[in-house]
């Protein structure tokens, strides 16, 4: 790993590692942590990165196929420059899933 | 299927050259399975003779050699020997990063093709409509002005060429999304083959695989994949695949890289050299920015992608986990700069 990257999101510290990719020649950040566990922002908001499959609350923003959390109304990334953000729907928050 | 010997096969090539040459002179055989050299070593005309040759390099993925021989055809005043050596050379030079050699030798084809008119003997302008759209088909590019889209000319051709040609055919279907055309070309082309011509069949499973995995039949895309591996084999003929795999979905991580690793191996390094090659050439011409950065696994799993599977059906498709997909997404989209899979398309091929 090579570093990292800071985002604020709820109020949460984000820290994003670091891989460089010798294909392209760039620096990618690695979101396996958020992919391989659910983890929630202290408001309870599910960190989900923006390639996740859309889920049965999703709406998309542009009327196309919403397929992934990028193309749904609900998803907010982190930052313009990251793929990494939260869901806002409230069927995703920790105290939905806790309480149902 | 009626399997000729390889003194049959060659006694027929030398009885046909008594008169014209050949053009593709080894695609257009129906050689013995394992027996491909052999068969070359037989044939009595010299410049027939190298250009199978030519072709058995690139087949195999020796694009170095392929084009050290095609090199000296490239003006020869014998239209097939001259297209074949052009063909052949564009091909291998696009694998090579020889980029400027390559489109050299498209636009030798294209210039030739030109030249032919009404006086040009039948067969050489079958030769030239097949070799003139195969060469902008296959890369993807919209046909010339001097290429007549008509199809009379594939009746013409010797047999091993006309089913190359119908390979092209179902290639521009797959390309235009008539994915069952695609199939329906292939597939009958394939039933209809009293012989086997080892590599046109090769390429027509290649397409057919490519047909059934746009229409999501897996099952069918993998059954071809195997049927043009199984031929394929005998004689090291693995150019085909480098040359297909962004196209078949991974299938060729499903099913070739478990049992025949080296295999594998060596067919991914030919994909990455043929595709950065490719995409030179191709992205340019058409102003379609197909991706240059992604691995032969990200290209896979984007592409997928790309055609609206969800990471689910992929992690399914290609048995790996979903968070392995996942990750392959995320970078993909990273890498080109996309917030979303929907915007995949647009780095995508066809």
């Amino acid at each position: 790993m090579n570093g990292g990257r800071k985002y604020i999101i709820d109020g949460m510290e984000l820290n994003i590692p670091l891989y460089y990719d010798k294909q392209s020649g760039k620096y990618i950040e690695n979101y396996e942590e958020w992919i391989n566990n659910k983890i929630f922002t202290p408001l309870g908001h599910l960190i989900l990165f923006a390639g996740e499959d859309a889920c049965e609350y999703s709406l998309s923003i542009d009327n196309k196929d919403c397929l992934d959390c990028g193309s749904c109304k609900f998803y907010q990334r982190a930052s313009e420059e990251t793929w990494i953000g939260i869901c806002t729907n409230k069927k995703e928050r920790r105290d939905y899933f806790e309480t149902f | 299927m009626k399997d000729l010997s390889v003194n049959e096969t060659a006694k027929k090539l030398n009885q046909n050259q008594q008169s014209l040459h050949v053009a593709m002179p080894f695609l257009n055989t129906p050689y013995k399975l394992g027996s491909a050299k052999e068969f070359i070593n037989q044939i009595e005309d010299k410049d027939t003779r190298q250009i199978a040759l030519a072709e058995y390099y690139y087949f195999s993925g020796l694009s170095a050699k392929a084009s050290d021989i095609a090199e000296e055809y490239l003006t020869h005043q014998d239209i097939a020997l001259r297209l074949s050596a052009c063909w052949i050379y564009g091909y291998a030079n696009m694998a090579l990063d020889r980029i400027t050699r390559a489109k050299q030798a498209i636009h030798q084809i294209q210039t030739t093709v030109a030249s032919i008119d009404e006086n040009t003997p039948l067969i050489y302008q079958a030769y030239g409509k097949c070799v003139g759209t195969g060469a902008n088909v296959l890369l993807h590019l919209p046909l010339s002005e001097n290429i007549n889209t008509s199809n009379d000319y594939i009746s013409i051709l010797p047999k091993g060429l006309r089913l190359f040609a119908l390979y092209i055919q179902a290639h521009q279907a797959y390309l235009d999304k008539q994915y069952g055309v695609c199939i329906g070309i292939s597939e009958t082309a394939l039933i209809m083959e009293s012989e086997l011509y080892p590599i046109p069949t090769i390429y027509l499973h290649l397409v057919a695989a490519m047909g059934h995995m746009s229409m999501r039949q897996s099952e069918q895309a993998k059954d071809h994949l195997l049927k043009a591996w199984e031929i394929a084999q005998k004689d090291d003929m693995i150019e085909p695949f480098g040359e297909h795999h962004g196209l078949l979905g991974g299938l060729l991580e499903i099913l070739l890289r478990k049992d025949y690793p080296d295999d594998f191996n060596r067919i991914i390094n030919i994909t990455y050299s043929f595709s950065a090659g490719w995409r030179k050439i191709h992205n340019p011409e058409t102003g379609h920015n197909v991706a240059d950065d992604l691995t032969t696994m990200e290209f896979t799993v984007a592409m997928l992608a790309a055609r609206k599977w969800s990471n689910k059906e992929i992690s399914a498709h290609l048995n790996i986990s979903i968070n392995t997909v996942k990750m392959h997404i995320s970078s993909a989209l990273q890498k080109l700069g996309i917030s979303k899979r929907s915007e995949l398309s647009q780095f995508m091929l066809k």
